[in-house]
């Protein structure tokens, strides 16, 4: 189901593909063993979505951020959240000045291209909700007064599922927020062998140096928006997310919003994948991404959810 | 013995169970009593069997079963044919039958046997309520079918809908069946077999009290509907048969006498009718006074009787024409005259004594006729449905001494008077009136207007009807016959039920006209009415097969591409095309979630020799329906491309 290496003739209209490429390769050198997780990384933030990054501590989940960053050419701040950290810590401050007499904003590290936000789900809703603004609108306000992110901005978060003493689990209203949600997983026993053979990835993560800048970055996103979609795509899409609704697996179904990440999230994954449309297999591949932090399995049910979620997929036939 | 595997849920064995003995049940009081109970524990059985775990009936059971019911029919009826034997048989045979039903081969056999089953109870009554009844064992017959063919179990709510919407869904083209199919002349029910109640209706004769049976009788005779005006009351006299012989106390036809064509001669207007006749298990067929022509399904006489061809055991439907002014066989033949004069002479002494004075007072016979009505009006002459009951000299004892009873009295005593006197008379029965139904435009006649009323030949006249009740009971004639007696006879008959026994008279009447009797002969009238005149039954019968043809076809067209994805799109269909084609070829079919670069990934894998027939085939599969990026011409190539694909294993 899932294809990253389609040998297909495709037509390749994406600008700057080979730029691409070399990026991917690039962060694939860092994060040994997650060709897919990673390509599914830059088709969101080609997408223009925020990442949502769900797995244990350990498994490289600030690197892949970090190395993002990067390549990409963009600011990277990072959050580690706890649940004393404040809004103001997030956001900036607006101190007084006594050398010109004026109150000065301080900005906080929202104000970066990349914004990693480690374990989101330690801080306070409070804290939590002062990302929401900057996620939804690209946009804070301090004051009274607003203030515009720079462009691109992309939050990707990471949260722990396994340890929640003392974590505020993010509300479905956050979740949605993020167009996908990865887990990285334990890497294969050949990536783990190369991982302990090679140099440390601290340095590694320093000596990437961009592939892309940010205008050709912004181009690729254009470019995403190009994609065709057609209509038996479309009826494909419409029976996902119907069919998420009726089921009677999910208490409940995916949002209009959720069906537009799902179109952009397919789009922008057909266009790493070199082609100008989106095809049936592209919507399954990032389908899990976009689906498996939004549906919510009806209580008493023990199977996982990544397996209903397939499931989903098996049950809705291609129109 | 080993326990066979029922194939088949156990709701469906009861959706069977019920719908068998729902058609069973009608049948189980016209049975005789053991074929009920046999059949009725039988079915119980089974039952048991399937719910219960009862033991299962071996074929040690079985087939002696079989035989002494066999035995049993015949000893019972002498027979194994004809409609109670067969019904009886049947239904001992279809109830072991069941007992023996597990798979589902024979539980199918026991749903098409239900049906007929169902067909059946048509053979003794054609009624609305028995063929409302009848819906509800054909529902659960077809929910049993329904149930038989689906894979899962479902509620019986469910079940029954899904009954109910099939047979709607089988309404339109029943009914264009039933009205447009060519028919037999007859429907099946009027196969003329046994009947088990006789049936009151107009005898060949006619003695002292003979008529009470159907006075009292106030169901309905038959109905008609005339295509003009209906005539008055006073000129509905409906003929039935013509009496000729009478022996002192009762008057019989003449079979020989009445043979011969009908001389007459029309002078009013010519009524057009139809008459639907109930059964009444004989062959004489009514007509307005006087038939002038022989009815559509039978004969006529020269007494101007009508018959069927054979008798009527089902509502038999005709069209007559009749003049209610005519003169009918102005000459009479020496025999003739002879046997309208004829009497029996040691019988009714005075009576003939008074026909002689009469004879020598008038020589006229209009004054004789003239004055005897007169006498029956004016003397003390009673009109009763309890008459005292009469001796040997029945007319003497009437005329001159009890002066009371009813039609039969006086028309048999008019006669005998008549003749007396040398003039030609004979005594024709049949019915007088009936009660025009508006809601329906037509008259229904019931057996209690049974009427006998006198005819005398008069020269150059003919025959000319006297009827001497009008003399003593005019009201019995102008009104009815109700009129003429003092008391409602029955709960049902109060005057305010009037309109509402009207109203579902009406009702009968056109089911009578429309579906019971309709037949050959009003299928051809209907399609004459439609503008349909010149159609052969051969032409008729091919337009039917092929339209039927057409519409089955075309249905399963439409339920096989819905079927197909729900898509009349070509590039689908192409696509399925080349998976089917390579699915022939060996490959796994296409799950229903596999897209099309998954589906070539594999397909290449499986025939790397195709490699780029595959490609090429999913590139514009993709690009035609995705992609949308190239010309229309695509779909051209991709059919070219989609039927030369060979594949090489």
């Amino acid at each position: 189901m899932l294809h990253t290496d389609t040998t297909l003739p495709t037509s390749g209209v994406a600008p700057h593909t080979q730029q691409l490429h070399a990026a991917m390769a690039a962060v694939d050198e860092v994060v040994i063993g997650k060709k897919h997780q990673v390509r599914l990384a830059f088709a969101c933030l080609l997408a223009d979505g925020h990442l949502l990054i769900e797995d244990r501590p350990g498994v490289g989940k600030t690197t892949l951020a970090h190395a993002l960053a990067r390549v990409l050419g963009l600011s990277f701040r990072r959050i580690q959240f706890t649940n004393d950290i404040l809004p103001a810590d997030i956001i900036g401050v607006t101190v007084y000045n006594r050398s010109n007499e004026s109150f000065d904003f301080h900005p906080g590290p929202v104000f970066s291209h990349v914004l990693l936000a480690d374990e989101i789900n330690r801080a306070t809703p409070k804290t939590q909700s002062a990302l929401l603004e900057a996620m939804g609108e690209h946009q804070v306000t301090v004051d009274g007064q607003t203030r515009s992110l720079p462009e691109p901005f992309f939050v990707i978060a990471t949260q722990n599922p396994i340890d929640f003493a003392g974590t505020f689990p993010l509300p479905d209203s956050q979740l949605d927020r993020f167009l996908a949600r990865l887990e990285l997983g334990y890497p294969g026993a050949d990536a783990e062998r190369e991982l302990l053979k090679s140099k440390d990835r601290q340095h590694l993560l320093k000596s990437i140096e961009p592939k892309l800048t940010v205008e050709q970055f912004r181009d690729l996103q254009g470019a995403v928006l190009k994609v065709n979609v057609s209509d038996a795509l479309l009826d494909y899409l419409q029976a996902l997310i119907q069919y998420s609704r009726d089921s009677q697996l999910f208490s409940a179904g995916l949002s209009p919003r959720a069906g537009l990440a799902l179109q952009r999230f397919a789009c922008a994954w057909a266009l790493l994948n070199d082609r100008d449309h989106c095809l049936p297999e592209d919507v399954q591949a990032v389908f899990p991404g976009v689906a498996g932090h939004r549906l919510r399995p009806i209580g008493g049910l023990d199977t996982p959810k990544s397996e209903l979620v397939d499931q989903l997929l098996k049950d809705v036939p291609i129109p | 013995m080993k326990r066979p595997t029922e194939y088949t849920r156990p709701a469906t064995v009861t959706w069977l169970v019920v719908g068998l003995f729902l058609a069973l049940l009608p049948h189980y009081p016209r049975l005789p009593l053991w074929v009920s109970l046999l059949s009725a524990c039988l079915v119980i059985w089974r039952v048991g069997v399937t719910w219960w775990n009862w033991p299962l009936a071996s074929a040690v059971v079985r087939i002696p079963l079989t035989v002494f019911a066999s035995v049993a029919v015949f000893s019972h009826y002498g027979t194994v044919f004809g409609r109670d034997a067969g019904v009886a048989l049947f239904v001992t045979m279809l109830s072991l039958k069941l007992l023996e039903s597990f798979r589902r081969r024979d539980l199918l056999l026991v749903a098409s046997l239900s049906y007929f089953l169902i067909v059946t109870h048509f053979y003794y009554s054609q009624s609305i309520p028995v063929a409302l009844y009848m819906i509800l064992p054909l529902t659960a017959t077809t929910a049993a079918l329904i149930d038989m063919q689906a894979t899962i179990a479902a509620p019986p709510s469910l079940r029954w809908r899904q009954g109910i919407v099939l047979l709607a869904q089988a309404v339109p083209l029943m009914v264009i069946m039933f009205f447009m199919f060519p028919r037999l002349a007859n429907p099946f029910w009027n196969y003329g077999g046994s009947s088990a109640e006789m049936r009151t209706g107009l005898g060949d004769r006619m003695s002292p009290g003979s008529f009470t049976d159907l006075i009292i009788d106030d169901s309905t005779a038959f109905r008609v509907k005339f295509q003009g005006a209906v005539p008055g009351q006073k000129d509905l006299y409906w003929r039935g048969r013509v009496l000729w012989d009478y022996d002192g106390t009762t008057w019989n036809t003449d079979w020989v006498l009445s043979q011969g064509i009908p001389r007459f001669e029309g002078t009013g207007e010519l009524l057009r009718y139809r008459v639907t006749l109930e059964p009444h298990d004989r062959r004489v067929l009514l007509g307005l006074d006087l038939p002038a022509k022989r009815p559509t399904t039978g004969l006529i006489n020269q007494d101007f009787e009508l018959f069927a061809r054979k008798e009527v055991t089902g509502v038999h439907s005709y069209l007559m024409e009749s003049y209610t002014e005519y003169i009918a066989s102005p000459t009479l033949d020496a025999a003739y005259r002879r046997a309208a004069l004829r009497l029996p002479d040691d019988y009714n002494p005075l009576t003939l004594a008074f026909g002689r004075q009469l004879r020598r007072r008038f020589p006229s016979d209009v004054d004789l006729i003239h004055y005897v009505l007169t006498r029956f009006n004016e003397q003390e002459f009673v009109y009763s449905f309890t008459p005292p009951l009469l001796g040997r000299h029945a007319v003497d004892e009437f005329l001159f001494d009890t002066r009371e009873g009813f039609c039969e009295h006086y028309a048999g005593a008019f006669a005998v008077l008549l003749r007396a006197a040398r003039i030609p008379a004979r005594v024709v029965i049949g019915y007088q009136g009936g009660v025009y139904n508006p809601a329906g435009n037509y008259v229904l006649v019931r057996h209690s207007d049974a009427h006998a009323w006198t005819e005398a030949h008069l020269g150059e006249r003919g025959w000319v009807r006297f009827d001497p009740t009008a003399m003593v009971a005019p009201e019995r004639i102008r009104l009815g016959l109700s009129a003429a007696l003092p008391e409602p006879r029955s709960l049902f008959n109060r005057p305010w039920l009037r309109p509402l026994r009207l109203g579902f008279d009406a009702i009968q009447n056109v089911w009578n006209e429309w579906v019971v009797s309709y037949d050959s002969e009003r299928r051809l009238q209907f399609f004459n009415s439609m503008g349909l005149t010149e159609t052969s039954t051969r032409n008729l019968t091919i337009g039917l097969v092929v339209l039927a043809t057409l519409s089955v076809l075309g249905i399963a067209l439409i339920t096989l591409r819905r079927l197909a994805h729900g898509s009349l799109d070509p590039l689908v269909k192409l696509y399925q095309q080349f998976a089917a084609k390579l699915a022939r070829a060996g490959l796994k079919a296409r799950r229903p979630n596999e897209g099309p670069i998954d589906y070539a990934t594999r397909a290449r894998k499986r025939f790397p020799a195709q490699r780029e027939d595959i490609d090429r085939i999913t590139a514009l599969y993709t690009g035609l329906r995705y992609a949308e990026a190239l010309p229309d011409s695509a779909l051209g190539d991709l059919r070219l491309a989609v039927r030369a694909l060979t594949v090489k294993t």
